[in-house]
């Protein structure tokens, strides 16, 4: 009889071991951040692909698409990013299965669902993707899909300001494609999006005041001619009067903030069950690049300003998760306990033993993210003649002094009255 | 009896999460003009639909009768740029070459190759003149012109809000006199889909 009582035990300790192996731990990907501190995303890359699709499709694909866009494999990049898109939109439904397994089992079991910043930041480098291509035409489309979730899934605007620096990217777009009314609308929606949430980017203010004059939309200079002050509308107009052209540098640096495991345990001797609580923390790497340059003929031609701090998004995102994570570790704690109590009953002391050693093991944080992402975000619009230039660098100022220069390495065509956008990414000087 | 109950629960979840995480693909051919709608997003049959109705349409119209009485002969077209001003990454090109198809099957125009394809055969003629013998060499100088080029927009509009989306799509196309500019045939072609996404997943 003992033996038989004792089975169901065993058989919940090996299911737990058997789960154990599949919870999304999501603590490998430190192997795979790491060569990106020393820049080797082709390394990084390489761990990636032998750790395999262990945290989900999804969350793989959109980690090879950005390591294969660090390493220059661009149409590599894009294919991974689109193949995440549709598995993405897949997630967006309720599974009963995944939600029982997280109220009774465990977090993390089922597949990855990006939170809207990921979301919205897999559009924005596919985009910078397509531009990397000269394809103006797919960044648009970018912008439109960029639009059109934002509206579909948030109702136009994306949950902590999210969708800034993607809306104010797809104004580039815009005007790159010769749609200054496309572009004033994206902006303005950038700029409302900032404002709510934080400082203006003065790009953003140039570009708005530029617009809105080219559309011939006077009450709007006006108007932002008293909120951002007089000095902006001379430096909105010099491209314009001087027939010039713009390169306009998105930099990508550092790492966003990883999530990692906090888990607390506790004995209860009389309810005699073990409380076991595992929620997500955040870990914050430091961004050793403290600015961006653009330097051509070896004299810098303009620094940067910061659009976007993932850090920011990924705390914000993680607070709003929290409460239902906290009552989801409730739920799980509550049926381990109604399981440890009747299997006291059954088995006695052992089966309640048992049921707690299965309950511990399973018990997981679900600390999957899209660690390969930038922390910060910047922005450098150099004002240029139009023509054809080869020998443009980027300065990357580190936090310790140090300065590496990088060259471009390709050629950057600048057209008059259009802005020339490139993407860099790096994540240490 | 309850906890056997507990653990029969426990592993049938498990064996639902393990279930959606394995398993090969399964293929089956069907054919090149079945409608198959997966994602709802622009496909193979929308191509085909559209380049199909909209040459048809083309075909139909008094430009063509006008040439062969102007000009003799059939008219030659070219395709020139068709924008993709949509929300989603159409192939244009996959849609030209229906609009190619369609129109030479119909026997009643020529196409000229592209600006792209034109470099191929060209290069391949340069080489023909040091290498191919004289009774096989094709000339320089003796390309047939188009008459028309072809050139147009696919848009769309989506509303969207949580799982669903009408989505609209129109494609614009023109055919404009290589001689004079005229806007000889212009075409619109409008597809219209609602979709709805399962809120359920297994």
């Amino acid at each position: 009889m003992a033996s038989r009582n004792g089975l169901p035990a065993c058989v919940a300790v090996a299911f737990a071991m058997l789960l154990g192996g599949c919870v999304a731990a999501g603590g490998w990907l430190r192997s795979v951040e790491q060569p990106l501190y020393h820049n080797q995303p082709d390394l990084a890359l390489k761990h990636l692909e032998s750790a395999g699709q262990k945290d989900g499709v999804a969350l793989y694909l959109i980690h090879k698409g950005l390591l294969l866009r660090m390493a220059g494999d661009i149409e590599g990049s894009i294919a991974a990013f689109e193949a995440a898109k549709p598995l993405i939109t897949f997630q967006e439904a309720t599974s009963i299965s995944e939600l029982a397994s997280s109220l009774v089992l465990t977090e993390g079991l089922g597949g990855y669902q990006p939170p809207p910043f990921e979301q919205i930041q897999l559009h924005f480098y596919q985009a910078l993707n397509r531009l990397e291509l000269g394809d103006l035409e797919g960044a648009r489309v970018e912008a439109m899909q960029i639009d059109i979730l934002l509206q579909r899934r948030w109702g136009g605007f994306a949950p902590h300001g999210a969708d800034a620096t993607a809306r104010y990217l797809s104004g580039l777009i815009f005007e790159a494609n010769g749609e200054p009314d496309d572009a004033l609308i994206a902006y303005r929606k950038a700029y409302q999006v900032y404002r709510e949430h934080g400082r203006v980017p003065v790009d953003l203010q140039r570009r708005l005041l530029r617009l809105a004059y080219i559309n011939g939309l006077d009450a709007l200079v006006q108007q932002y001619l008293r909120e951002f002050g007089d000095t902006r509308l001379e430096e909105a107009l010099q491209m314009l009067e001087r027939e010039q052209g713009e390169l306009v540098l998105i930099a990508a640096t550092g790492l966003v903030p990883h999530r990692r495991e906090e888990v607390a345990m506790h004995f209860d001797p009389q309810l005699g069950f073990s409380v076991a609580m595992a929620l997500p923390a955040l870990s914050f790497p430091h961004d050793a690049i403290a600015s961006v340059a653009v330097r051509h003929d070896g004299r810098v031609l303009q620094g940067d300003e910061v659009l976007a701090d993932l850090a920011e998004l990924s705390g914000a995102q993680l607070e709003a998760e929290m409460p239902a994570l906290m009552a989801k570790a409730i739920a799980r704690n509550v049926a381990r306990a109604i399981a440890a109590r009747e299997a006291a009953e059954e088995m006695g002391a052992f089966g309640s033993f048992m049921v707690n050693v299965a309950g511990a093991a399973m018990e997981a944080a679900d600390i999957r993210s899209w660690s390969t992402l930038p922390r910060h975000i910047r922005v450098v619009s150099v004002p240029l003649a139009p023509g054809t230039y080869t020998g443009i660098e980027v300065d990357y100022h580190g936090s310790n002094g140090h300065v590496a220069t990088q060259s471009l390495g390709r050629e950057i065509h600048v057209r008059a009255g259009m802005p020339t956008i490139v993407g860099v990414h790096r994540v240490s000087p | 009896m309850q906890v056997n109950a507990v653990i029969r629960a426990a592993a049938l979840a498990a064996v639902l999460v393990l279930a959606g995480c394995s398993g090969a693909p399964k293929v089956s051919r069907i054919g090149t003009d079945t409608v198959t709608d997966v994602s709802g997003r622009w496909n193979d049959t929308d191509s085909r639909l559209v380049s199909e109705e909209m040459i048809a349409d083309m075909l139909s119209r008094p430009w063509i009768e006008e040439h062969r009485l102007n000009y003799g002969g059939r008219p030659a077209v070219i395709v020139g740029r068709i924008r993709n001003v949509s929300h989603e990454h159409i192939n244009t090109e996959t849609f030209v070459k229906d609009i190619e198809r369609a129109l030479i099957n119909s026997g009643r125009a020529d196409f000229v190759a592209s600006r792209d394809e034109r470099d191929v055969v060209r290069e391949e003629r340069a080489d023909q003149d040091v290498h191919a013998s004289e009774a096989t060499r094709s000339a320089m100088g003796q390309e047939r012109g188009a008459d028309y080029m072809l050139s147009g927009s696919i848009n769309s509009i989506v509303d969207a809000a949580g799982r669903r989306a009408v989505v609209y799509y129109q494609v614009d196309l023109e055919l404009i006199s290589m001689k004079d500019n005229r806007k000889v045939w212009i075409g619109q072609k409008k597809i219209k889909k609602d979709i709805e996404a399962g809120a359920i997943r297994p």
